[in-house]
């Protein structure tokens, strides 16, 4: 169990190279949440790439009722690991992790998908907004800089249509509206409230942000779709429920 | 007269099973009552139509039976946003549950990992840190 671990986290599953960078110490309050869900095969090398940029105590992994040995994987690869006794989605997974890294002490928190897409160095560049204090929420946006590799022609134009949803829903202007890669001060933690428990917290946190009237900005971040992350990811399809999801959580609330 | 057998029997069934989710306690006396006597309406308004026609001229509308099937439509509509509301009530409820489990679990976790840290290393001096 132990070696089948070990060998898949080597495997070609993840695509980043590593190198230590490391500029978060134990002193920069700077925390990582983690959401995963039956992701035992990539986990450790997403926590291994993190640790290039922060120290594994400030790495909260929520498993969200795996019926595989996530949690096992993420407690030896030295993160902090929350463990949901049901499956109760990401945006539920990222809520309790972002309540657990505040009660820590967390100044800034950063959400980073468990399946391999993101790219641990570009935190740097995604928190700085936040150290400089010239935003409260910092973005990712994979099309600002990088071209997404191994985007498939639906799933980006879905994204488009996605974007031009938000900005009519909530009045936000992003172009890349589905993206788990983001950084929230700690005063942003605070007041964004995620009630959506699936997939349509991402539109939802936009929505908070419009609310509360917080300052944010986009950061160009590297994506990469990895056959793993596709395997996990959501269907093209599923985007209409998630928006239909999303407006009738407006209605009722 | 099929259709009035039809929907006695329907009555008869619905009414039983009220009374049965009554008995394992899944639903309240106030409940049952409505539910009860919804359905004894229903059945009463399928045996006597003149009674029905009445009321829906009262309200302007041409046939008993379009009447019912109005009103039907619009307490149905109703009740599935109230369960569609109360159901997410729950699911929010049961997350903050999930949430925290999680988070208190952790904080035992953590908080015996100082206690054993201290009992098995009681003479660490602070000018080490």
């Amino acid at each position: 169990m132990a070696e089948s671990i070990g060998q898949s986290t080597m495997s070609g599953n993840y695509p980043y190279p590593m190198e230590r960078v490391q500029p978060f110490d134990e002193t920069v309050k700077l925390y990582v949440v983690v959401p995963a869900y039956n992701e035992e095969s990539v986990i450790a090398s997403v926590i291994d790439d993190l640790t290039t940029v922060v120290s594994p105590q400030h790495i909260v992994v929520i498993d969200d009722g795996s019926s595989d040995s996530t949690v096992v994987a993420a407690e030896r690869a030295g993160a902090i690991v929350l463990r949901h006794c049901i499956n109760r989605g990401q945006g539920a997974a990222i809520a309790t992790g972002i309540e657990f890294a505040l009660a820590l002490g967390a100044a800034i928190i950063v959400t980073f998908d468990a399946d391999g897409q993101h790219r641990a160095t570009d935190i740097v560049d995604l928190v700085k907004p936040i150290i400089n204090g010239s935003a409260d929420v910092v973005l990712g946006n994979r099309f600002l800089q990088y071209k997404p590799e191994g985007i498939r022609k639906d799933r980006y134009l879905i994204l488009k249509l996605g974007a031009i949803f938000t900005w009519f829903v909530s009045g936000i202007r992003v172009s890349d509206c589905q993206n788990g890669l983001r950084a929230l001060s700690w005063r942003a933690a605070q007041a964004i409230q995620i009630k959506q428990d699936r997939m349509a917290h991402a539109s939802e946190i936009l929505d908070e942000i419009a609310r509360e009237k917080l300052r944010y900005v986009e950061v160009p971040v590297k994506v990469v779709y990895t056959e793993h992350s596709l395997r996990k990811g959501q269907r093209t399809s599923s985007a209409f429920s998630i928006a239909a999801r999303f407006l009738f959580s407006r209605l009722i609330h | 007269m099929v259709l009035e057998i039809i929907i006695l029997l329907f009555g008869i069934f619905a009414v039983s099973r009220s009374y049965l989710r009554y008995r394992e306690r899944l639903l309240t006396l106030p409940l049952v009552i409505f539910w009860v006597s919804f359905w004894v309406l229903i059945v009463c308004a399928v045996f006597f139509k003149d009674w029905t026609s009445s009321i829906s001229s009262f309200f302007g509308i041409g046939r008993g039976a379009d009447f019912f099937l109005f009103a039907a439509i619009l307490l149905l509509s109703y009740l599935c946003f109230r369960l569609y509301v109360k159901l997410e009530a729950t699911r929010q409820d049961l997350t903050k549950l999930v949430r925290a489990i999680s988070i208190n679990e952790k904080r035992m976790h953590l908080d015996e990992n100082i206690v054993r840290l201290n009992s098995a290393k009681p003479d660490i001096s602070e000018e080490k840190f």
